[in-house]
């Protein structure tokens, strides 16, 4: 039987274009882009293509606001402890549903003595704006609220933030790792002062990511060693990688389009096919019109989703639950604690999320799918 | 898996409770473990996918031998019943309350 694969929030595959672009630097074009040779030149060259390409997708000033990282959690760690390090205390803010890179840096920042705010959020993901700018003290250094949740697909109004931040001239870092494959970024329209994305969400290799650092913001290396990236993070670059991010970006870009249109359809489709069967269940953000349609997070009443998605696994039907480890136990993740998902349903919560692939065909398997289980194998997922 | 059972052995209760809390032995959920992920110190995470599994596995062969509400174990797989953690679980019977 062939996969359905629902998960592509957690990664994607890397596309044939992106990969036949990074064979030849695996192989022929090897050179460390730090050697003074011809073989290191034109790879030195080749990232720095890289690095405009990107700005110019991005509407960046200056291609040299891009810095090439290992990945999302490593941008977002980055940035954080860049912004803050650099003080000998401060005021960050960040939202309660933050990527858990950011959440973690958050609590070692608070270690080192930072005072660290984190946002509520309305029962749609959604940030009160009001709450930030009352959260703003003299000492606040830094805002960080990412531009779409992973785990609910919420859309954050990153540009009216960014207006709150300049106000009182705080710095404003998104986390756009799930952003990058299905929104349109321009980073001087949103006003941001930097921004993470990753590459295995864009049908690019795992181990790529970037992070955007708007001219003149005061930044120091994470990564201490050589002189790459214009001596702010050490380390021999992933050429082939940062190709395939950028390949993998572009293309992104040019398919948006095409993407929302069908994931709008197989979103209706998905809802439309549980509903008709009845089911008990709570579809997070329904009502927000700032929401992807391509992060479905679905909470069934009373069910137990790690149970559901092992069976579900076992017709080779992917998705992920919204579950996380905490001091020794499986608990419901912050992200859906913080969203107030009532007690019957929270821990019911699958989360359904779609990529350039997905077909009709695969939501209807899969809402077949889930009929049969919930038919035949009921007593396995009852809560 | 929320159902309650009584696990009985010679009209002694050696498990009452639900079915996702049978225990299994630790040398098992390692073995399961390494098997999964090649880890041989498994993560609650990693732990607590093993231990469904099995029970999802022991769940299937008990509905497919019970008929009414009382089974004896020893009609299932007996490498099954090897994987719990209770003594004389082969000549024990299962029950659903």
């Amino acid at each position: 039987m062939r996969e359905i694969y629902l998960d592509n929030s957690a990664t994607t595959y890397v596309r044939e274009e992106v990969l036949k672009h990074m064979l030849p630097y695996f192989k022929d074009n090897y050179g460390n882009p730090s050697s003074i040779y011809k073989i290191g030149l034109s790879n030195q060259k080749c990232i720095n293509v890289c690095r405009q390409q990107i700005a110019k997708l991005y509407h960046c000033a200056s291609a040299k606001e891009i810095y090439f990282t290992s990945c999302g959690t490593e941008s977002n760690n980055w940035a954080l402890k860049a912004v803050c390090l650099q003080n000998k205390s401060g005021h960050v803010i960040i939202s309660s549903i933050e990527h858990s890179s950011i959440i973690e840096s958050s609590y070692f920042l608070k270690q080192l003595g930072f005072d660290v705010t984190y946002l509520s959020v309305n029962k749609n993901g959604l940030i009160n704006l009001q709450e930030l700018e009352r959260s703003i003290r003299k000492d606040t250094i830094l805002v960080s609220v990412m531009y779409v949740n992973n785990e609910v697909g919420v859309i954050e109004p990153i540009k009216k933030i960014a207006d709150i931040c300049k106000k009182y001239n705080v710095l404003l870092h998104t986390d756009a790792v799930q952003a990058a494959p299905h929104l349109k970024i321009n980073v001087q329209e949103l006003g941001i002062d930097m921004m993470s994305i990753s590459g295995h969400k864009v049908y690019a290799p795992k181990g790529v990511g970037l992070l955007y650092v708007k001219k003149n913001t005061p930044m120091i290396p994470l990564i201490h060693g050589g002189h790459q990236e214009n001596q702010m993070r050490g380390g021999t670059e992933n050429i082939a990688s940062i190709v395939g991010l950028t390949k993998g970006l572009e293309l992104c870009n040019e398919e948006l389009k095409i993407n929302t249109v069908k994931f709008e359809r197989l979103r209706t489709r998905l809802i439309r096919g549980l509903t008709e069967r009845n089911y008990d269940f709570i579809e997070i953000g329904k009502d927000n019109d700032n929401k992807l349609d391509s992060i479905i997070n679905i909470c069934f009443k009373n069910i137990n989703s790690k149970t559901l998605a092992i069976l579900l696994g076992e017709e080779e039907i992917y998705v992920s639950t919204g579950s996380a480890c905490n001091s020794g136990s499986v608990v419901p993740s912050h992200v859906l604690q913080a969203l107030k998902i009532p007690d019957s349903y929270i821990n019911g919560a699958i989360r359904v999320s779609l990529g350039k692939d997905t077909s009709e065909q695969e939501i209807d398997l899969f809402i077949d799918t889930l009929s049969n289980i919930f038919k035949n194998k009921l007593s396995f997922i009852q809560e | 898996m929320n159902q309650e059972v009584i696990i009985m052995y010679d009209n002694q209760i050696i498990y009452k409770g639900k079915i996702e809390n049978i225990p299994i032995k630790e040398h098992v959920i390692i073995e399961q473990s390494i098997i999964q992920f090649g880890d041989d110190d498994p993560c609650i995470i990693h732990r607590s996918y093993v231990i469904k599994k099995i029970l999802i596995e022991f769940l299937k062969e008990i509905n497919s031998h019970m008929n009414g509400k009382k089974l004896i174990l020893n009609h299932i797989n007996k490498e099954m019943i090897e994987q719990l953690d209770l003594e004389h679980a082969y000549n024990a019977v299962i029950e659903f309350c």
